[in-house]
């Protein structure tokens, strides 16, 4: 029974997947969906859908020197010019 | 099981007289290591620990007791934890080379008390995995028998404390990957309060479940490393502070709960074990009962809609955009589907695909929505549950450890196996596996841990209860010998 669109998914969670790929994912996932849809045979009470959760906040202060780990980031980023990390064109204009 | 290597307490004794120094351990460790290769326990070694390890060998001649507690000792971290300038891989192709650029917090702790990291140790790829049949390094064997697997996700930390050389390991623990791979192995592994232990610096999977986890070969030495690393921390917000929680008295006389219905599926070795180890307790100032938690086996269903949820957003940060694995496109979307392709495994495809799905419009309120309901329904399950019993003792892992490739045709059998552990995750309450004895398979004895869980920030409650879980199995091992 398939619900799913596996491509549709693939391209929302940006993966390229291959057909084997897709046939076998589609499998496993279906599997895994049957399984877990047990979850609907209980009764929850629809208000609360998260626990007793709170926002914690911090001072907006400068905790880190200027400079502190800059090269080392820049050193893990695959494609750099001077301080700035390097990336494709964001806005394609055809 | 026998440990090559001596306690914390020793050690620190003779690395006060000298006896035997820091760097004798490090070498000590090494050569084990070199001895043991096709364990694969660990990722990357760090040589610069030679020079600590000197180094702390010097100041115990000078200091001798004034110096930091764990100096000298040799620990394993698992390479999703950061640590400053070392290669935080998580297992993974698509972190395979990025460098840390600070120490996570707990090892800023660790490193305080003066212990020595001697190497990151193997995993399931970005944490995924009960085996540690899919890291990119290739599979880490237990020790104990080499065709088996050692549990995961924290397989290697697992794996090379078993083999002897170091005091500890830490781990991390988001569906059971401390607690299985201890039991797998015949050691102790814990799982703090979700809050205890500062994620930061941890490679993210499940953020809501998540917490950093110790291995140690004896119950007290997981409590040391344990106190050690735990605090509250200002880099992570979900921390708690000791008045978080009602306290958690220890008691002379403790009432346990054992679910009796979820331990139809367990194994039949596994059930005598953990019975007989139940009938031994119930003779000392523990009383065991039998209490229902209907939702404790649901907890599975709502955590494989949970996790893939949250590792679905934790790792859309991979684009191949600031670090990690980079892969080319035509366009910067291109790059994203390529990258991906090329730096993700098959079972963490999987699951960010089955995450996508269940945060996806349409079918988030069924699944994703209605799995954080039963979620909440299990806190209150065992908020009412501890009414009735001091803490909960299940057996960690349904079966002892499996052989290589057995359970990675069908993708919910390995699944399945994280019945006992996975609940304990999901409601944020501290357990400890501890060993309970072996099953016999194929000549082999295979060991096999049994959980203790207690209420929030009951760390210590649950300490009393597996030391007695430990004084007895030491005495049924004298007695056999």
């Amino acid at each position: 029974m398939e619900f799913f669109n596996i491509e549709k998914l693939a391209t929302m969670a940006r993966i390229k997947l291959n057909n084997q790929e897709k046939d076998s994912l589609k499998n496993n996932i279906e599997t895994i969906l049957n399984f877990v849809a047990q979850i609907n045979t209980l009764t929850t009470k629809e208000e609360k859908k998260t626990g007793d959760l709170y926002n914690i906040t911090r001072e907006d202060s400068n905790v880190i020197k200027q400079d502190e780990y800059t090269e080392k980031i820049l050193q893990n980023a695959p494609s750099v010019k001077n301080r700035f990390i390097e990336v494709k064109k964001v806005i394609i204009t055809e | 099981m026998e440990h090559k290597f001596p306690t914390i307490d020793n050690l620190r004794k003779l690395f006060i007289s000298g006896v035997y120094t820091p760097l004798d351990a490090y070498y000590t460790a090494r050569k084990i290591i070199n001895e043991n290769t096709h364990i694969n326990a660990y990722i990357e070694l760090y040589d610069d620990a030679e020079e600590e390890a000197k180094q702390a060998t010097e100041l115990y001649k000078i200091n001798k007791k004034n110096t930091p507690i764990l100096l000298g000792m040799p620990f394993a971290v698992k390479n999703n934890i950061l640590i400053k300038n070392k290669k935080a891989t998580a297992g993974s192709e698509i972190l395979k080379n990025y460098k840390a650029t600070y120490d996570a917090s707990i090892i800023k702790k660790l490193k305080e008390a003066g212990a020595i990291i001697i190497g990151s140790t193997n995993m399931d790829e970005f944490a995924m995995g009960s085996s540690g049949e899919t890291s990119v390094f290739g599979k880490t064997k237990n020790p104990l028998d080499q065709t088996r697997v050692p549990g995961g996700s924290s397989s290697g930390s697992a794996a090379a404390l078993a083999l002897g050389g170091i005091v500890a390991a830490l781990g991390t623990d988001t569906g059971g990957s401390v607690r299985q791979p201890a039991s797998f192995c015949g050691l102790v592994g814990v799982k703090p309060t979700y809050g205890d232990a500062s994620r930061y610096g941890l490679i993210a999977m499940g953020s809501s479940l998540d917490q950093p986890g110790i291995f140690a070969r004896n119950v007290s030495e997981a409590a040391l490393v344990q106190n050690l690393i735990s605090g509250e921390d200002i880099y992570d917000g979900t921390t708690i502070s000791k008045t978080t929680y009602q306290p958690v008295e220890t008691k002379d006389v403790y009432r346990i709960g054992i679910p009796k219905k979820i331990l139809n599926g367990v194994d039949d070795d596994v059930k005598n074990l953990f019975q007989e180890t139940l009938n031994k307790l119930s003779t000392s100032k523990i009383e065991i009962v039998d209490i229902d938690l209907p939702l404790f086996e649901k907890g599975l269903a709502a955590y494989y809609i949970i996790i893939p949820a949250e590792v679905s957003s934790n790792l859309a940060r991979y684009d191949g955009v600031r670090y990690g694995l980079s892969k080319e496109g035509n366009n910067l979307l291109e790059g994203y589907l390529q990258t991906r392709a090329d730096g993700f495994g098959e079972e963490v495809k999987k699951r960010i695909l089955l995450g996508v799905f269940v945060l996806s419009s349409g079918y988030y309120d069924a699944y994703y929505g209605k799995a954080e309901a039963v979620r909440n329904m299990m806190r209150n399950e065992l908020q009412e549950t501890w009414k009735q019993v001091d803490a909960i003792i299940t057996p960690t892992s349904p079966i002892p450890a499996w052989k290589f490739g057995e359970k990675s045709k069908d993708p919910l059998s390995m699944y399945l196996a994280d019945v006992f552990t996975v609940p304990v995750n999901l409601t944020g309450v501290p357990a400890i596996s501890v060993p309970m004895g072996t099953v016999e398979r194929e000549g082999s004895h295979l060991p096999v841990g049994i959980q203790v869980i207690c209420p929030h920030a009951g760390e210590e409650r649950m300490y009393d209860i597996a030391k007695r879980i430990e004084k007895y199995n030491h005495e049924k091992q004298e007695d056999i010998s």
